[in-house]
């Protein structure tokens, strides 16, 4: 939240590292590192241009 | 010291701005560093001059998002701003820098700032880069909207704007003007003022609105612990309070940010102008830097590059160093032959033990000038990244990489370098791991033991493989250990790992080097005090009593002996009455399981300031001399054919293949370095770790010794 990561927000997902976690996301013109375990507390609604329907575990 | 104190002014922003950069800018590398009482995090000041406005002292306070509290840096900037830090002021006026490429997110720290009512003025850093990305920021507007704050834009990197920057400060100090403060929704104003109210009649005093926000918004409880607000009353109040957030349609642990943001939102409208196509190079660089096949190995070929050249380049400075100590020694001690006593003191104790331990500084230094560059340079972020999947089972993360990296040159530089990792458990699991890592100390006993014993009889092949494989043995049981301390004794949450993957940028040769200057004043000076103590203890310990009937009975005993071999004899013979000799006869049984005689015992016990002095210790008690090295002849026949005088064992060979592997792994698993231990101290705030590391390392060690030397004389027949 601090970095700015708020409801509405569109993030992209960058890439995985190596061993497939953490993950890389971009918002707001910053990329951050999330690991896979924070990154499933976010709420995402896969967006419409999105190029991989793939919807993600959403607690 | 003017009567009247220089106004103090308070550097803030996020990672990654330059904001040291700035900082080096402003005070020309005038500067002081301390340390905050009490907690690891140092303190930097300097002294900026502002012209015709005078003089400021500059505090650069460690970056950070938020001002919720959460890593040890964290809270000594939220102490430091509220001026509750003793013995340090409360500053008079806050720099916050901000990165011109991301205003809304690094103006979100402003806001939080701007509670505190400290007069501010805004730095709009690296705005070459804003530039380059087609972003125009209307400065004026910006101030206005922040309600008359000073706001200049520089790039520090280009020494560009710093002048600007002077007058900023000048003014903040001169109009002291507040930032315009965030409009809290309704409920959230009403929680606050209740959190306000019961912090005044609880503590009698009245709090900042900044206090309340923190205790009202952060889960941690940190904040009213340190206002000394505890107890169930607290509880009661704050449950209240932010049920009546929530009651209002916020989530109390979110309204901050939310409110913030929102805030920063309209305060930005019309103030940036993109154009022109954003971010590009960094994205290019990550995605063969990050790469997932190609990633890895460029970054285990960057690792292995700098390992490499740590260990490489320093061979040659360490050798020079080692020369002047030799010269040194050589030169000084005739000046003192009149008296034996403080001749050995000066010539063995004090110049032999502190130019060891400076042989080491070359590798301290490049290992610390290839961490800036690489921090700088924002690769290690990505190599934080890359590794943070092995590290998190054990409880640590990505960040812990470094320090154990690190660790295979030195262990110091190793634990200096967990002050990267907020979380303070965290950090110490990772400064635990750390001595367990092969560092260069242990080489030269490696070398000797491989090139006396394994070489000669197994071939070099077996050598190198030895010597490779004691590399590996801290390794081995760092994981675990960590494990279990992580899991069982310290209860590591899983941590979040939250980690900005910065642009990358150039290193700038002035940052990078006055950094690496800083951390080895520190090393060399922290350390080196507790070093120097340790030897002339140890050389105490081994040289006293003096008993001149010592002498006299080795040469009645062996009257053919003459000159020099004589002589060194009877230091032989001196070491063994010596405190330390005896001590290490009595303390043999301990190591008998391990294959041990007393010479090893002793040269065991005297190499606590540091492992390498085994090697001399071994040259004495095989009387030798003094001057016996990792690569010496003489010292390798003689203990090829050392034998064991009585017991069960006498007649066969000491060093048998099982003894020297087992002490080879004692050696890599122990805690034989005084100024490790006095770093982990000094890093854990406390002697408790640094024993227990102590503690355990030895037992270890032991323990792993004796399993090699019963393993081995049960299972590899004699050579």
């Amino acid at each position: 939240m601090a970095l700015g990561l708020l409801p509405g927000m569109t993030l992209k997902l960058v890439r995985r590292a190596p061993l497939g976690d953490p993950v890389a996301i971009e918002f707001g013109g910053q990329v951050i590192s999330l690991r896979k375990a924070e990154a499933e507390s976010l709420l995402v609604d896969v967006a419409a241009d999105c190029p991989v329907q793939r919807p993600r575990g959403t607690p | 010291m003017s009567p009247e104190p220089e106004p103090l002014v308070a550097l803030v922003g996020n990672p990654n701005t330059g904001k040291s950069t700035l900082f080096n800018a402003l005070t020309g590398l005038r500067q002081r560093v301390g340390n905050y009482p009490g907690v690891t995090v140092a303190r930097k000041s300097g002294q900026c001059d502002l012209g015709p406005a005078g003089r400021v002292e500059l505090v650069d306070l460690p970056g950070l998002y938020s001002l919720a509290a959460a890593s040890p840096d964290e809270q000594v900037v939220v102490d430091a701003l509220t001026g509750r830090i003793s013995g340090d002021r409360r500053p008079d006026a806050v720099l916050l820098v901000v990165d011109a490429t991301n205003l809304l997110r690094n103006l979100f720290l402003a806001s939080q700032v701007a509670e505190l009512g400290v007069p501010m003025a805004v730095v709009l850093n690296q705005a070459d880069v804003a530039r380059e990305q087609g972003l125009r920021i209307d400065v004026g507007l910006l101030s206005r909207r922040l309600g008359g704050v000073p706001v200049v834009l520089a790039s520090a990197w280009k020494a560009e704007g710093v002048s600007e920057v002077r007058r900023a400060i000048a003014q903040a100090l001169a109009d002291r003007r507040l930032a315009v403060r965030v409009a809290w929704p309704a409920p959230v104003a009403a929680a606050l003022d209740e959190v306000t109210a019961a912090l005044r009649t609880d503590l009698g005093v009245e709090p900042t609105a900044a206090e309340a926000q923190r205790a009202l918004f952060d889960a941690s409880g940190s904040t009213t612990a340190r206002l000394g607000w505890t107890g169930p009353r607290r509880d009661l109040v704050l449950r209240s309070a932010r049920d009546k957030v929530r009651r209002g349609g916020y989530n109390p642990f979110a309204a901050e940010p939310l409110a913030h943001y929102a805030h920063l939102r309209v305060l930005l409208e019309g103030v940036v102008e993109e154009g022109g196509t954003a971010r590009s190079a960094s994205a290019a660089v990550d995605r063969l830097l990050l790469h997932r096949l190609l990633g890895p190995v460029l970054f285990a070929a960057i690792m292995l590059g700098l390992f490499a050249s740590v260990f490489w380049l320093a061979k040659f400075p360490m050798g020079w160093i080692q020369d002047g100590v030799d010269l040194l020694r050589g030169f000084v001690a005739p000046k003192f032959a009149a008296t034996p006593m403080l001749q050995s003191l000066v010539a063995d104790g004090v110049i032999g033990g502190v130019g060891a331990f400076l042989s080491f500084l070359p590798q301290i230094l490049i290992l610390f000038l290839f961490v800036g560059i690489l921090e700088d340079s924002g690769y290690m972020a990505r190599a934080a990244f890359i590794m943070d999947r092995l590290f998190s089972w054990c409880g640590l993360s990505g960040k812990s990489f470094v320090p154990l990296l690190s660790g295979f040159a030195c262990a110091i530089p190793g634990l200096l370098s967990t002050r990267t990792i907020e979380d303070p458990k965290a950090r110490l699991a990772t400064a635990f791991a750390v001595p367990f890592m092969s560092c260069s100390a242990r080489f030269p006993v490696y070398a000797l033991m491989c090139s006396a014993f394994i070489g000669p009889v197994y071939g070099p092949g077996w050598e190198s493989a030895a010597m490779v494989g004691m590399h590996c043995v801290g390794l081995l049981f760092a994981v675990p250990v960590a494990f279990i301390l992580t899991r069982f004794v310290l209860r590591v949450r899983p941590q979040p790992f939250v980690l900005e993957l910065p642009r990358y940028q150039l290193p700038k040769p002035r940052d990078v080097l006055w950094r690496m200057w800083q951390n080895a004043a520190e090393f060399v000076s922290k350390a080196g005090t507790v070093i120097f103590a340790i030897t002339v203890i140890v050389w105490a310990l081994s040289y006293f009593p003096r008993d001149p009937a010592v002498a006299d009975r080795v040469r009645a005993a062996e009257p053919s002996l003459t000159g020099e071999a004589l002589e060194r004899r009877v230091q032989a013979a001196y070491v063994e009455q010596s405190w330390m000799g005896r001590f290490g006869k009595a303390v043999q049984p301990v190591f008998d399981p391990c294959g041990f005689d007393w010479k090893i015992t002793v040269g065991v016990l005297a190499s606590f300031p540091a492992r390498e002095v085994i090697v001399s210790t071994l040259g004495v008690t095989y009387s030798l001399g003094e001057g016996a090295e990792a690569d010496s002849a003489q010292l390798r026949t003689a203990m090829q054919s050392a034998r064991w005088q009585e017991g069960p064992r006498a007649g066969s060979p000491i060093f048998s293949l099982a003894a020297v592997l087992a002490l080879m792994v004692f050696f890599a698993l122990c805690s034989q370095c005084g100024a490790t231990v006095a770093t982990l101290a000094q890093e854990t705030g406390g002697w408790k770790w640094a024993f227990a590391s102590f503690a355990t390392m030895t037992v270890l060690a032991w323990l792993a010794a004796t399993g090699v030397y019963q393993a081995v004389i049960r299972l590899v027949p004699p050579a």
